[in-house]
């Protein structure tokens, strides 16, 4: 696992939280560009996850309230396709 | 509320014929997957009715908690959608919340192009015309106020 202040090779695998209603399985396209634009809070980029840095995608549930978990999915990318 | 709307915008929103389908041959856009109905937009709004401070549950985790969606936010985009329907623009693909206690709706088109409907307060909405080459319009759709 890489820690958390090393640098962030092309190839890795970012996660971004995806609230529900920005996620539609089995569409064409199946998740809502508005999952990936900046929240307010958001003013640098937006907030994404390395998976590098965890031992499972699902760590992240942990920073979401307990009871609010299930309405989260969860999206991988490419660092690289984020950073064009 | 929302009984006139901007023609500029109109013309470009994906239409529907009344039985739900797509109406290629007529319309400015098609959507890229079969459209979802307004009902279930309707039902989504009403169900953020229940949004309440913090809803997404990440407040205290990055310190600023989800603003709740208020019902005159909620009143408006129903009626905006009411009125979109009436039309006969087609459902959008997404109806979302926003963390700032807005609301939004987006249509993804067959183009790879897509719009998305933004609300800033109840009686204003950002529209993002997105081009799938990321060229990206704005225009503002603002509810006539009577004085």
């Amino acid at each position: 696992m890489k820690d958390e202040t090393s640098p962030v090779s092309p190839d890795e695998i970012v996660v971004r939280l995806i609230w529900k209603d920005f996620h539609k399985p089995g569409q064409a396209v199946s998740i809502s560009e508005g999952a990936f634009r900046p929240k307010p809070n958001e003013t640098d980029g937006i907030s994404v996850f390395r998976a590098a840095c965890l031992n499972d995608p699902r760590d992240i549930l942990t920073v979401i309230a307990s009871e609010k978990r299930d309405k989260y999915a969860l999206a991988l990318c490419r660092f690289l396709s984020c950073s064009r | 509320m929302w009984d006139s709307l901007k023609p500029e915008i109109l013309a470009r929103l994906p239409r529907s014929t009344m039985n739900g389908t797509t109406n290629g041959s007529h319309a400015p856009s098609v959507l890229a997957s079969p459209p979802t109905n307004w009902e279930s937009c309707l039902e989504k709004l009403q169900e953020y009715r229940s949004y309440t401070d913090d809803w997404d549950g990440q407040g205290a985790a990055f310190g600023k908690p989800a603003a709740p969606i208020t019902g005159e936010m909620i009143d408006s985009a129903t009626a905006l959608a009411t009125s979109l329907r009436r039309v006969g623009v087609s459902a959008p693909d997404w109806t979302f919340p926003g963390v700032d206690g807005t609301v939004g709706f987006e249509w993804r088109l067959g183009s790879g192009d897509s719009i998305s409907l933004e609300f800033r307060d109840p009686t204003m909405a950002d529209v993002f015309f997105c081009a799938a080459d990321n060229d990206v319009e704005h225009l503002i759709l603002t509810e006539a106020v009577t004085v």
